[in-house]
């Protein structure tokens, strides 16, 4: 070649160095413009050596997929233990100290006992008495739908979660199509990569998957027990929330018609979270409450086998005003399980103070002896015996209706607590997997304004070379 | 080691976002004054505090039951004193009567002075406080005696009260143990008219005979009273323990459940100080070349 073909290269290499940093300059504007988008992972510039723009057309999204999975297991985490927390603080409420509760209730009711014992036959004691058993009732009530109340919000938001998992996986197996078309075109798909990156995310959040890469840009998202929710061939197997007949949560996935319960393999993430509120804590409280409003009424049996009393059968030996025996004072329906919902002033003695039964016989208005019988039931006659499996307080297996409660207030305080600590430690581990990712595949001003800079010589370098080709080119052209 | 812009907003948010939460949660402690408002907050003391406002409740209206009974108490105590007063007047005039300067138109005078102390009697055995016959066991709210005190419709078993849980008190006397049973001869009611009678007759043995009559009644007189002081006795040293009860229950709650004021103002101004900290670190934060600096 001559010395002319020389300096045409010149000039080739100077406007590919113009075009490389053009594109350079352009990545990192793309990043700069991005730096606070989420899910955004900053790319870097191709360049080749020798600065074909074929390759130079390309830029790199960095991601690190170690940290990926990381990050996944930890929204898991996360997203589990917020939710179990929000779903059993309703505990909290239902057992705090206040007007209204279980246990102002319950003291309120065991006073007028001991009013009633001492005023047996006074109209306005026994108006007072009906009146604190009415209280008691319904603060059983308003627990035990409290409870209920928060395990039905944990179903229905089971369900919802269920179909914001189902619209993720359809949009994830879209992108998956789309990022694969794109790419076997020789067209970037950084951004739909992006996207579905965050989507998987979000999926995680709400129920624990693990994401394979083929490497032909599509992906599967799978459950554990291998239970794909996104095949390799980007089909999607949506999941349904079908409760049992008791209510209980059940997630199963449907592969083209082909029902699964994987119910065992949902519990982390939000749904996770829920699944165990509703089958832990919440339904063991609900148990206890039951049990307790039970007891009572009708007593217990120690673990030795002897029975104690409740306030139904020691009121029923006794005798009303009007000389009425063998009357309830509380019934809650035919068994122990919706005991506390089902709790109410028995109709026996409801609206009628006369037949309260303070006395041991027909006759004096101040016989007292059956009232004493029941004010005493409050120090120490009623056992629980828990036979749901809670340790009892006291000796014998048997605990006052106030250790009960005060136990049953023990129970639901340490459930709460651990879930507002497992919360605290699952977000605190998700912040720190998100910080190390963030900051291994996030976007750093500072570092893209070295970029620019660098950039920016370098292109004002090439069109050096240009200029320097065609001062080359004319004083070539001027020799005479 | 790489920092990214979003790593250093997310961990200025991180670290507002915490003092935010903390100082919130010292303000919720300082205005409540309460270390445990809910049982997650600390479950043993929540657990605790539970048994003890169960306890107080208890003590409280065990306080109160003691209250009630020992006005009745009361009522009986100074009706016995009467009583036995009323009784101490008959054996004067008795006394009179038995010695032998006495005529026969003072004994009627006489006479007439017993049987004012005998409806003075009945009345006593009929005293009524806070609307309860004092004296009619389970039947106290009729009148226990008739008028000439020779029927008696009260009450046979005195009442008891709880005034802790599981302990039981007897707390009222009836009729027939402080005038005497109504059914034999042996009762105030028919010594005194007995005495009438014997004076109205002038029958100066008979008012003799009318005094081992009254000294059966003073005794057993006497005796009701002081049963019914070691009842009051009783039911003070009972209403004593459930004041100290309720005390400690509610000493016991506060110490349980209030949050200490040092400590609460400590953690308030401690908390204030973190977040004003965490936001002033986020004015800190360089303002890079690209975003306008120099």
């Amino acid at each position: 070649m001559g010395p002319a073909m020389s300096i045409s290269s010149i000039f080739n290499h100077g406007v590919k160095g113009m075009a490389a940093s053009q594109l350079a300059t352009n990545v990192t504007a793309s990043n700069i413009t991005n730096a606070a988008t989420a899910g955004y992972s900053r790319r870097v510039a191709n360049i080749t050596p020798d600065h074909s723009l074929v390759n130079s057309d390309k830029s790199q999204r960095v991601v690190e997929p170690l940290l990926h999975k990381r990050l996944l297991n930890a929204q898991a985490g996360a997203g589990e233990s917020a939710a179990q927390k929000a779903a059993v603080q309703t505990l909290d409420q239902v057992f705090a100290e206040g007007e209204g509760t279980v246990g102002d209730a319950l003291d309120k009711f065991q006073v007028s006992m001991q009013e009633l014992s001492t005023r047996p036959e006074d109209q306005a004691t026994r108006e007072k008495v009906l009146a604190t058993a009415n209280g008691l009732a319904m603060a059983f009530q308003n627990a035990s739908a409290a409870i209920k109340q928060a395990r039905g919000d944990a179903s229905t938001g089971i369900a919802d979660e269920v179909q914001q998992v189902n619209a993720r996986l359809n949009q994830i197996s879209k992108l998956g199509a789309e990022i694969q078309q794109a790419e076997g075109a020789g067209f970037e798909a950084s951004e739909l990569r992006d996207q579905r990156d965050l989507l998987i995310g979000q999926v995680a959040d709400r129920i624990p998957v693990t994401v394979n890469d083929h490497g032909n840009g599509m992906i599967s998202v799978t459950l554990g027990g291998g239970q794909d929710l996104v095949g390799p061939d980007g089909k999607v197997s949506p999941l349904l929330y079908s409760p049992d007949t008791d209510g209980s949560p059940r997630i199963m996935k449907n592969a083209a018609g082909t029902i699964t319960d994987v119910t065992n393999y949902a519990m982390s993430g939000s749904i996770g979270g829920k699944i165990k509120a509703w089958e832990g804590p919440l339904a063991e409280a609900g148990k206890r409450l039951d049990q307790l409003a039970a007891e009572v009424a009708d007593g217990s049996n120690k673990p030795d086998g002897t029975h104690v009393k409740g306030y139904n059968e020691v009121h029923a030996q006794g005798f009303g005003l009007d000389g009425d025996t063998g009357l309830s004072l509380f019934s809650y329906g035919s068994t122990t399980e919706d005991a506390a919902a089902n709790f109410v002033v028995s109709s026996d003695v409801a609206g009628s103070p006369d037949k309260l039964a303070a006395a041991d016989s027909t006759g004096g208005v101040s016989n007292n002896e059956n009232a004493l019988a029941l004010a005493s039931l409050s120090g120490g006659q009623i056992a629980s015996a828990w036979s749901s499996g809670v340790p009892p307080i006291a000796i014998g297996g048997s605990i006052t209706v106030t250790e009960a409660l005060a136990s049953l207030t023990g129970y639901a305080g340490s459930e709460v607590s651990n879930a507002i600590q497992a919360d605290s430690f699952a977000s605190g581990a998700l912040e720190q997997v998100q910080s190390l990712n963030e900051n291994a595949t996030g976007v750093s001003s500072d570092e893209e304004m070295v970029a620019l800079m660098r950039y920016q010589r370098a292109y004002q370098a090439s069109l050096k070379v240009i200029q320097t080709a065609d001062q080359m080119l004319s004083d070539l052209m001027s020799i005479r | 080691m790489r920092v990214t812009d979003s790593s250093i907003y997310a961990s200025i948010r991180k670290q507002v976002m915490r003092g935010q939460a903390r100082l919130t949660e010292a303000q919720e402690r300082a205005t409540s004054g309460l270390r445990v408002a809910k049982p997650s907050d600390d479950p043993i003391a929540a657990a605790a505090a539970r048994r003890d406002h169960a306890r107080q409740a208890l003590a409280e209206a065990g306080m109160k039951t003691a209250d009630v009974a020992n006005s009745q108490l009361l009522g009986a105590d100074s009706a016995t004193g009467d009583a036995y007063e009323t009784m101490v007047r008959a054996r004067e005039i008795a006394m009179q009567a038995a010695s032998s300067t006495m005529d026969g138109e003072a004994r009627a005078n006489m006479a007439i002075q017993v049987r004012q102390l005998k409806e003075q009697m009945v009345t006593i055995a009929n005293t009524n406080v806070l609307g309860r016959y004092v004296f009619a066991g389970e039947n106290d709210d009729k009148t226990p005696y008739s008028a000439d005190g020779t029927s008696y419709t009260g009450g046979n078993t005195p009442k008891d009260v709880q005034v802790m849980p599981g302990t039981r008190f007897q707390a009222g006397i009836t009729g027939r143990d402080v005038f005497g049973d109504e059914t034999t001869p042996n009762n105030v009611f028919t010594t005194l008219e007995n005495l009438a009678a014997a004076l109205e007759a002038n029958d100066q043995g008979g008012a003799h005979t009318a005094l081992t009559a009254i000294d059966a009644d003073q005794f057993r007189l006497s005796k009701a009273r002081t049963k019914v002081g070691t009842m009051m006795n009783g039911l003070t040293t009972a209403q004593a323990v459930a004041d100290r009860h309720a005390f400690q229950s509610k000493q016991e709650i506060s110490r349980l459940t209030e949050a200490d004021s040092v400590g609460t103002l400590t953690d308030l101004v401690q908390a204030k100080g973190a977040l004003e900290a965490a936001l002033a670190i986020a004015n800190q934060i360089p303002v890079g070349t690209l975003a306008g600096g120099k």
